[in-house]
């Protein structure tokens, strides 16, 4: 790592501040990807200003409205481990189970988490040519490049996959984000789509936040009716292992047993978390058979651009729509 | 409301909304700005403390006993313990967070130290594997590691004692081997002592009390 | 005077297994040197020796008190790291370190700016620091100008006839056998009449060492003109090579070689290596301890691998499940150079009368392979238990029935029997392969595997002796340079000399890892065990002779009429002394005595036998491959404790999993460098996918020397991946011809079947 000075912010709004100041500092949190980053001077910041001694930024509660506040600093462990999260929403408890080691849940927060890059192996080595890092291709697209972990989505430009399976799930929940702005003030990511943007060169981050923007939060807002929520991740190891495909999806019911609302996310398909449009407009109106599930499925990947290494992507995304919807209705 | 108190409401199968519903649910939306503000506005007055980037005090708790060191804001808590400590208990082998040789636990928490900068550490406590245990006076699971061996080259051995050692702290006898595995998913072997560990985790949770 | 001893020797039974097995003995005459023990017999009982015995290194293992080469900590320790060329083929234009020479705390700087790099991980620079701090910078400051040059850095490109040739002596990659194909009986006219005649190509990847101690030494010239070397090597007597002694300007005999212990080698660690010889140079540069360990990527880059393969395979039998002939050609690389394993053994264990086997080492642009438990074993018995396998469905016939049909070794035919019954042969293997209904389909296969290791008598051209080392208080040393790679070298010498003298492991100081003692043999080809074993027997006795003339001494009887039994001395009437109170008898000075190893007896079992079962589980909608079981029946002929030698199957097998699921070494074929060089990216198995392995030790006498003991490290990795890609092609009725199979070579094989 370059040496930094290394700030310890006592809540989001001074860390906003002082990265909206520094223009050249990186927010910390747990750490787990961006002192990575820095072991390989893929980030070399000259300032780390961290939240470790922030105090309430982990905070897990329910609102009055009935959404759910998780604190950006709260850690997977405890999304695992918390009832609220278990009972209220549990594709987001399963998923932080799921993710990454025991060590690594205990360090790693749901901002974090959110914020990581990509673990494209061009992407986080310096001596690999990446249009991310100011290239001018993308050499996981080239014929003979290694593309087992590609993208199969908005891969034009780059082919790197966005590795979060929190993501998805939080997608699939329409979870807002809570920003501390560099002046001082929140501000609300209005839907968690645009809080992603696609891959441009010389850009590293897949967030479409300001300098100095601090996620603060993430609510997930309350329903009036039954949600159905399911979850599915195909990876190749049990132990410590990445998501080949992750795949969230929630759904309301109308009166006549019909899906009346679909949401459905990807994750490790697309440089960011990946909204299936398409296999939520097929779902509604239909009930929530194993036939919807395929025309669904089908759908969601018609308009897929595999790269010749990831055309297994596609099955492997299919048979998570499929699962997550099945989880879904067993939950129900 | 914290994290672990909606038990109740839950058990009785209400919804989000429903728990709130006559608890004056119009004035929630406001309440979380002006907590927040009123926050930021203490913060204001003193600009936040700042380490580095040269040599800073750190002061840790390690196994019991406070330790200073000088480190940069740069150096890992797996860099202290090693070389101005001299513990070399927790091993450097990937430095990236993705084998589990560097466990230790922190407030009681298995966390890899590669992945820790020490001045996180500060004031905290940290638990090595000679904190553990030492050859003439064995922690329950370092006897069972030696006892069922689940050990051969032993490079990666104080990362799972310290992992297996955290799973029988957590579950005390009632340690399934579901819950064994889990705790140790994120060490990882190359001699191959997996079936070993596994056997030396139950093994030792046997005679174990939860929070031991 | 050699004397001659008649013995049984054969199957003894196995740990596991309850019912009769079949009687597998002979009797052996061998030649006994005079300074050699009777080797122990089929009816001998033991007090330690066969049981399980914790490892007496257990204790500092298990609380980090050990201390591994990374862990030396000396007094004014400097550090050392390298710049590395990440390009296939490149001319190094220049390199400019003027920056880092500036850098305070930067003490040595060392440019190579010459000729070409032709791999991945080539040195261009070496820095030496105060700390890793300053030493991390200033690598980072090290400006190298390239000049970048096509080359292959892949078997399957530099085999294209346009290729760009890693030597330019020569016109092409691929390598010839001097002698042409390996040919035996008449293959072709085998071919041509036969009955069934199957062919498939497989391909196998890459495999890193990935030891989790990188390669490295400690280097420290002290104030008397000697030098102390730690190093993480399995092989202290071979380390301080010519290029390491030259280094640190001293002559051999003042460089001590230390390895306490040591975090896996797995064939990847015997002398030192270029970063080992530049660590030495700044030690003397710089006058003070110097530490040099490889980064984790360049260990994965340069730190040794095992070859990949290419092979194209026919087999020829009859309809009743005979083997005729096998025909092949494989390529491999070894990167640039050879050696290191390139090629496969993919025929042996079964009788195949007529054979033509064509082996090519492909030089590639990539750094070069090493010795890697069982070289070219894992990937040759994939390819042959799975050319084998398809002939057994080709030709109706029973797979294991076919095993047992051309596998003439008579203990693996008990084995083979063992392992069906426990894996539940009859019932779990799929008659109709990928018949089970539902995504998730199971099936079980088996393969063979063998080895070969009596170990040796000498190291280098030294025999191999052990200094023993006893005081009146009978505090017995056994001293060695032998070192531990993880097998349990310390305990194995522990319990032979505890069986010997009357005494518990933990009473013997075992002093082993350091080149002040006699020279040990290098931890290879699964024969350490197996070479000192037989040498500390021999230090035992002579130990208890020399204790029995000081007790005839004072007893005043002959020393003839004395005898040991366990470590109580027996004399005439009723005379006894227990082994402590002999020692009494022993001077300030203290005994000394030397265990040699004499040459191993001619034995009827040439090799070691093994055979494993696997069973999995195949989600045909994901590719995701699940081992439920495991059963490994291995034979490594007298156990000296069954629960290390449990631990060294495991480990073969979990290696076996890991290579036949997860691990690969991926280059970009265009720019040649690795893209996975992390542990996240190259995957190896974790405790949440280690299936249970039921380990079956079936105990022979091999009479290959007084111990019986034969090797077992490396026979235990050979059969895994065959044995679960068979159990894979009968669940899901298609075979994945490539290693590893992932989850996008099942899907492959899947669709290949249904299209």
């Amino acid at each position: 790592m370059k040496a930094f000075t290394f700030v310890r912010a006592r809540s989001a709004e001074e860390a906003a501040k002082t990265l909206g100041d520094s223009k050249t500092g990186l927010l910390h949190s747990g750490g787990c990807d961006l002192l990575d980053r820095m072991k390989e001077r893929v980030a070399e910041p000259d300032m780390l200003v961290s939240l470790c001694d922030a105090e309430g930024l982990s905070d897990i509660r329910l609102e009055e409205d009935g959404s759910i506040w998780v604190g950006a600093r709260a850690t997977l462990a405890r999304l695992a481990e918390a009832s609220l999260v278990q009972r209220f929403l549990p594709t987001l408890s399963e998923a932080a189970a799921l993710a990454a080691s025991p060590q690594l849940r205990h360090r790693a927060t749901i901002g974090g988490n959110l914020a990581q890059h990509t673990r494209c192996g061009y992407y986080r080595h310096k001596s690999f040519p990446c249009l991310k890092r100011g290239g001018d291709s993308c050499p996981v697209r080239a014929e003979g490049g290694v593309q087992e972990m590609a993208g199969i989505f908005d891969n034009e430009t780059c082919a790197s996959a966005h590795p979060s399976s929190i993501a998805p799930v939080l997608g699939s929940l329409d979870a807002e984000l809570v920003i501390r702005n560099a002046d001082g003030r929140q501000a609300f990511v209005p839907s968690f789509e645009s809080l992603w943007a696609s891959p441009k060169k010389g850009r590293a981050s897949d967030l479409a936040l300001a300098a100095g923007d601090v996620i603060e939060a993430v609510r997930i807002p309350a329903r009036d009716t039954k949600q159905f929520v399911g979850y599915a991740e195909i990876r190749q190891r049990k132990a410590f292992d990445w998501a080949l495909v992750s795949c969230a999806v929630r759904y309301e019911m109308d009166a006549d047993g019909k899906i009346a609302q679909a949401s459905v996310w990807y994750g490790s398909v697309a440089p960011t978390p990946w909204r299936a449009g398409a296999a939520e407009s097929a779902l509604r109106g239909k009930a929530c058979t194993d036939e919807t599930a395929r025309t669904a499925a089908e759908q969601a990947l018609a308009d897929a651009t595999p790269l010749a290494g990831t055309t297994y992507k596609v099955q492997l995304a299919k048979v998570a729509l499929k699962r997550a919807l099945a989880a879904a209705r067993e939950r129900a | 409301m914290s994290d672990d108190a909606p038990q109740d409401a839950a058990a009785r199968g209400l919804t989000r909304r429903a728990l709130f519903k006559g608890a004056g649910a119009a004035a929630a939306a406001g309440a979380v700005f002006r907590s927040l503000d009123a926050a930021a506005k203490d913060d204001a007055a003193a600009g936040p403390p700042v380490q580095g980037p040269g040599k800073t005090a750190v002061t840790l708790q390690v196994n019991g006993t406070e330790r200073k060191v000088e480190a940069e804001p740069r150096e890992t808590l797996l860099q202290v313990l090693r070389l101005p400590l001299d513990l070399t208990g927790a091993k450097p082998v990937c430095d990236r967070g993705q084998c589990g040789a560097c466990t230790v636990w922190l407030d009681g928490e298995p966390v890899y130290a590669c992945n820790v900068l020490a001045v996180e550490a500060e004031g905290r406590k940290v638990t090595t594997v000679e904190g553990l245990g030492a050859p003439d006076d064995l922690h329950a699971v370092q006897d069972a590691f030696v006892q069922k061996d689940a050990l051969q080259c032993g490079f990666c051995t104080p990362g799972l004692v310290m992992s297996a050692a955290w799973a029988v702290e957590q579950h005390g006898e009632d340690l399934t081997e579901e819950q064994a595995r889990e705790a140790c998913a994120g060490n990882l072997c190359r001699c191959g002592t997996y079936p070993h560990v596994l056997e030396a985790a139950l093994a030792a949770a046997k005679h174990a009390k939860k929070g031991d | 005077m050699p004397r001659t001893v008649t013995y049984k020797v054969g199957l003894v039974g196995h740990d596991k297994h309850k019912q009769d097995v079949p009687a597998v003995e002979q009797d052996l005459t061998v030649e006994i040197h005079e300074m050699d023990a009777e080797p122990w017999g089929r009816e001998d009982t033991f007090r330690h020796v066969g049981h399980e015995v914790p490892r007496v290194d257990g204790a500092v293992k298990a609380t980090g008190a050990a201390k591994y080469t990374y862990d030396i900590n000396r007094p004014g320790l400097l550090v050392a790291g390298l710049v590395y060329s990440p390009h296939a083929h490149a001319d190094i234009v220049s390199v400019d370190a003027g920056k880092a020479q500036g850098m305070a705390g930067v003490v040595a700087v060392k440019t190579f700016a010459r000729g070409s790099a032709k791999y991945p991980g080539k040195i261009v620079a070496a820095i030496c620091a105060e700390s890793e701090q300053v030493l991390a910078d200033a690598l980072e400051a090290v400006e190298v100008t390239y000049k970048v040059k096509p080359g292959p850095a892949v078997t399957e490109d530099a085999m294209k006839d346009d290729a760009v040739v890693v030597d330019p002596r020569r016109k092409t990659n691929v390598g010839q056998p001097r002698r042409g194909p390996l040919v035996r009986g008449k293959p072709d006219d085998a071919f041509e009449g036969a009955e069934v005649v199957v062919q498939a190509t497989y391909r196998t990847p890459i495999q890193t060492h990935s030891c989790l101690e990188p390669h490295g030494c400690v280097c420290e010239i002290h104030a008397d003109g000697t030098a102390t070397v730690w190093a993480s090597t399995q092989a202290t007597s071979f380390f301080a090579n010519q290029q390491l002694t030259s280094a640190l300007g001293l002559p051999r005999n003042k460089v001590r070689v230390i390895t306490q212990h040591m975090g896996g080698g797995f064939g990847s660690k015997f002398s030192a290596l270029e970063w080992d010889v530049l660590c030495a140079e700044f030690a003397r540069e710089t006058k003070r301890p110097v530490r040099m360990m490889l980064s984790r990527r360049l260990e994965h880059l340069v730190g040794g691998n095992r070859p990949d393969s290419i092979q194209a395979l026919r087999l020829a039998g009859s309809k009743d499940g005979t083997i005729a002939a096998l025909q092949g050609e494989v390529w491999g690389t070894s990167g640039n150079s050879s050696g290191g394993g390139a090629g496969a053994a993919n025929f042996g264990v079964y009788t195949l009368p007529h054979l033509s086997m064509l082996q090519h080492g492909v030089a590639t642009f990539s750094a070069k392979g090493r010795a890697f438990r069982a070289p070219r074993h894992p990937q040759g018995f994939y390819a042959l238990e799975s050319i084998i396998e398809r002939y057994a469905y080709a030709a109706g016939v029973d797979a294991l029935a076919v095993r047992l049909k051309n596998d003439k070794h008579p203990i693996r035919q008990v084995q083979w029997r063992i392992g069906a019954e426990r894996i539940g042969w009859g019932k779990n293997r799929r008659k109709q392969p990928g018949s089970d209904k539902g995504p998730v389909k199971r099936g079980v296969g088996c393969a063979s595997g063998r080895w070969g290791a009596a170990g040796r008598h000498t190291v280098g051209r030294n025999q191999l002796v052990f200094d023993v080392v006893v005081d009146k208080e009978g505090g017995v040393a056994f001293q060695n340079g032998v070192q531990d790679i993880g097998t349990g070298t310390r305990t194995v010498i522990a319990i032979i000399a505890a069986e010997e003298l009357g005494l518990q492991p933990g009473d013997i100081d075992v002093r082993i890892g350091d080149t002040t003692y006699p020279p040990g043999p290098g931890s290879g080809g699964s024969t350490t065990a197996p070479s000192i074993g037989a040498a500390v027997r021999n230090g035992a006795l002579r130990v208890k002779e020399s204790l029995a003339g000081l007790l005839a001494l004072q007893w005043g009887v002959d020393e003839a009429q004395l005898s040991w039994k366990d470590g109580v001395c027996h004399g005439p009437g009723d005379k006894q002394a227990s082994f402590r109170s002999a020692c009494s008898l022993i001077g300030e000075d203290g005994l000394r005595v030397q265990g040699r190893r004499m040459r191993n007896f001619q034995s009827a079992y040439g090799e070691t036998a093994g055979c494993q079962f696997a069973q999995v589980a195949v989600d045909t909608e994901t590719g995701v491959i699940t081992v439920e079981n495991v059963v490994a029946v291995h034979d490594c002929g007298r156990i000296i404790d069954t629960m290390t030698a449990r631990s060294q199957v495991n480990g073969g097998v979990i290696q076996g999993i890991s290579y036949a699921l997860y691990e690969e070494k991926q280059t970009d074929r265009n720019l040649g460098d690795m893209v996975n060089p992390t542990f996240d990216t190259y995957r190896i198995l974790g405790m949440q996918d280690c299936p249970p392995i039921d380990v079956v030790l079936t105990s022979v006498v091999s009479g290959y020397n007084n111990t019986g003991m034969m090797g077992l490290g490396e026979p235990a990795t050979v059969p895994t991946a065959g044995a679960i890609a068979n159990a894979v092609y009968n669940a899901i009725g298609v075979q994945v011809t490539d290693l590893p199979m992932t989850p996008a070579r099942v899907l492959e094989a899947l669709e290949r079947r249904q299209g």
